[in-house]
């Protein structure tokens, strides 16, 4: 295939137009050549500005830009959750991945534990895959290189980052991390399955209460590690103080749940969650905020709300139709 | 199309001492998904839920049966005392991350109550139940730990009526089926309406536009079920609102229109499809029930947490309480269901079968 010209990939993506599904295939393949030289850490510098879940939210990642600015006038760390839920996964992972291979120093990708074959069979990027391009070739060559995404980022030796705090039974230490094989599908569980998926719990503010609530109206044990979701932990502040101190790191931020304000601070603020879908879903009316990191340390969460195209008919309405209006195969 | 349901095998309360094992979540992998998809507690509930539709075709809300069942009337009592924790455990007012901690108190509540409100329901008649139907209501109103709803928790409080159903507390005849859908099933719904509002809990792994809703699938079940042989009212009139509140497909497409924003056909675009491209209500019936069991039953991450086993056997099929467990035909309601058991093979097959050696 001839060269292809990546800035006019990133400016028709930018009008939400889609790419021809050859010239994904060869995005694809040469970001994966990148991804594949980066380290399960990958460390860089501030500034730069850390953005949380986007699920499709195409029209709030382009808010995204608009407040924050546009690459690379603006460092991004994208924390991971590109896909699935909304209606423009494709659009927005394609525009991400052009981004990284463009501007591989100045845009990270972490990978979240929607960026997986079977997540995103279940979750919707790949109905939207086979709804825009008639088959699943594109969902292949998105979920291929996702197996190459780094896990994590430290940005300044000292704020530690990536989609969940991902703290688990085997892993204790950064230098653990580093040794996982990435290079896969996300294991059902393990260090790698906890990476992506573990949660804080506020209400575990202290190492020796056990929480009282299991699924199922069982009480857990006392481990403070408790089973979550569709896997990894839940966890309190006694495991991330002791993680944060013995991998001489000042703060974790992490992206992975749902906060009405856009960001959410725990443990003293030792912890961060940023969340960057506003009005969810559709209908949770929350704030969204990126994090803009200083280079003197400085952190500041950037609060915005639903982009005003979310709102509008007209030209998406035509996406839509054609997009997702397909008549799923249980009616045919 | 009703001299096609399969009758709900009858498991004698009597049995419940001698049944092997405790539900619990069994589920673990995709082998299991496919498993439990051949076992007697899968057949059980396909019929089950068809025959609850069955009961409902033709029949609108507001529905005022003369009496219900004293059954009815008892679980109508649990729900509404639920609903009233509600109000003696407001909101917390502090800051929160997205759902209110107060939640956890309220399940707090339940998880110390509950033998005590399902004493009260099933009087001593069906107290050896219990602790085979206690797992089910539990898990019928969200996650405590993550502080969510969604079709999980909605097809576990199916379950708990499927429960109560196979021992006879509730009948398994179209009058009583009937209420448990438009009236007991109602109440349920408006209880976990209003505390994913009171307490503001997230979609449990919401499909976002790529599902049906983000917290429900049943009300569209037995919504189309209800719509299903009339004329009047066409499956495109759901996209011009307001419903009226008739039938619960309506009222779940009101409930929409109410807590999402943006255009209809993008936030909810299945539905949108639904309604602008299917050409009646027995093929949204139908496609429904496909649909659940693919997009709902069949998912690892939504069933994995459904407890399983006891009552709602995690085996094999047992002979005689149906032709086998493929749910196309139990789920389908259009497809008639060929079944190679003798009239009377199916409940006294079951008993047999389940009858513990004499002690």
């Amino acid at each position: 295939m001839a060269p292809f010209d990546l800035d006019a990939c990133i400016q028709q993506l930018l009008r939400k137009q889609l790419l021809h599904e050859v010239l994904l295939r060869e995005i694809c393949e040469k970001t994966k050549e990148v991804l594949m030289r980066e380290s399960n850490v990958v460390h860089i510098s501030a500034p730069v500005t850390v953005v949380g879940d986007i699920h499709g939210q195409f029209y709030d990642l382009i808010e995204i830009f608009r407040i924050g600015g546009y690459a690379p006038n603006t460092n991004y760390l994208f924390l991971g959750d590109y896909v699935d839920r909304g209606l423009f996964s494709v659009e927005t992972i394609s525009l991400l991945t052009c981004l990284k291979l463009r501007y591989p120093d100045r845009i990270q990708l972490i990978r979240g534990n929607h960026e997986s074959r079977a997540v995103t069979q279940t979750y919707g990027f790949y109905t939207e895959c086979v709804r825009k391009y008639g088959s699943s070739h594109v969902w292949t060559y998105f979920t291929d290189m996702f197996d190459f995404l780094t896990l994590s980022v430290v940005i300044d030796d000292r704020i530690f980052c990536r989609m969940s705090v991902g703290l688990s039974p085997s892993i204790h230490s950064i230098d653990q991390i580093k040794v996982v094989d990435r290079f896969r599908e996300i294991p059902h569980e393990g260090p790698m399955a906890d990476l992506v998926w573990s949660d804080p719990d506020p209400e575990k503010e202290d190492f020796a209460i056990s929480p009282r609530y299991g699924y199922f109206g069982r009480p857990v044990n006392l481990m403070v590690l408790t089973r979550n979701r569709g896997a990894g932990y839940t966890f309190g502040s006694g495991v991330v103080y002791k993680f944060l101190d013995e991998n001489n790191m000042s703060h974790i931020l992490r992206a992975h749940q749902l906060c009405m304000e856009g960001y959410s601070s725990l443990f003293d603020k030792h912890l961060s969650t940023v969340w960057s879908a506003p009005n969810y879903c559709y209908r949770c009316g929350n704030s969204a905020s990126i994090l803009e990191v200083g280079p003197g340390g400085s952190m500041y969460f950037n609060v915005f709300e639903a982009a005003p195209e979310n709102e509008r008919d007209g030209p998406s309405q035509q996406a839509a139709q054609s997009a997702g209006g397909k008549l799923p195969e249980y009616f045919l | 199309m009703a001299t096609s349901i399969k009758e709900l095998r009858e498991v004698s309360i009597s049995h419940m001492p001698h049944l092997k094992s405790l539900p619990s979540p069994r589920i673990k992998t995709d082998d299991d998904v496919e498993y439990w998809k051949t076992t007697q507690s899968y057949l059980d509930y396909g019929i089950f839920l068809r025959r609850l539709n069955e009961s409902v075709v033709g029949h609108f809300l507001p529905w005022k049966p003369e009496s219900h069942s004293q059954s009815v009337n008892r679980l109508l009592a649990l729900l509404g005392e639920l609903d009233r924790w509600i109000d003696e455990i407001p909101p917390l007012q502090t800051p929160q991350r997205f759902g209110n901690m107060a939640f956890r108190t309220w399940g707090q509540r339940l998880e110390e109550r509950c033998d005590e409100i399902l004493k009260r329901l099933l009087t001593p008649d069906f107290l050896a139940v219990l602790p085979f139907i206690r797992p089910y209501l539990l898990v019928s109103f969200g996650s405590f730990t993550r502080m969510d709803y969604g079709t999980g928790h909605e097809t576990s409080f199916a379950l708990f009526l499927l429960a109560l159903t196979l021992v006879r507390f509730f009948q398994p005849v179209p009058e009583e089926e009937r209420d448990l859908v438009l009236t007991v099933f109602l109440r349920y719904l408006r209880l976990c309406w209003r505390l994913q509002d009171i307490y503001k809990l997230e979609p449990a792994g919401s499909h976002g536009v790529w599902g049906l809703d983000d917290y429900c699938f049943l009300p569209y079940i037995f919504g189309s079920g209800q719509l299903r042989d009339q004329k009047e009212i066409s499956v495109s009139s759901v996209l011009r609102p307001p419903l009226p509140p008739t039938n619960f497909y309506n009222l779940a497409i009101m409930r929409i229109f109410d807590v999402k924003h943006g255009p209809f056909h993008e936030h909810s675009s299945q539905l949108y499809s639904i309604a602008s491209g299917v050409p009646n209500w027995a093929k949204v019936n139908s496609g429904l029930f496909k649909m659940y069991e693919a997009e709902v039953l069949g998912k690892r991450v939504v069933v994995q947490h459904i407890p399983l086993g006891g009552l709602l056997e995690w085996g094999p099929v047992i002979p005689g309480s149906g032709s086998s467990a493929s749910l196309s035909s139990t789920m389908d309601p259009t497809i008639p269901v060929a079944t190679t058991a003798a009239p009377w093979a199916s409940a006294g097959g079951a008993r047999q079968t389940m009858m513990p050696p004499p002690q």
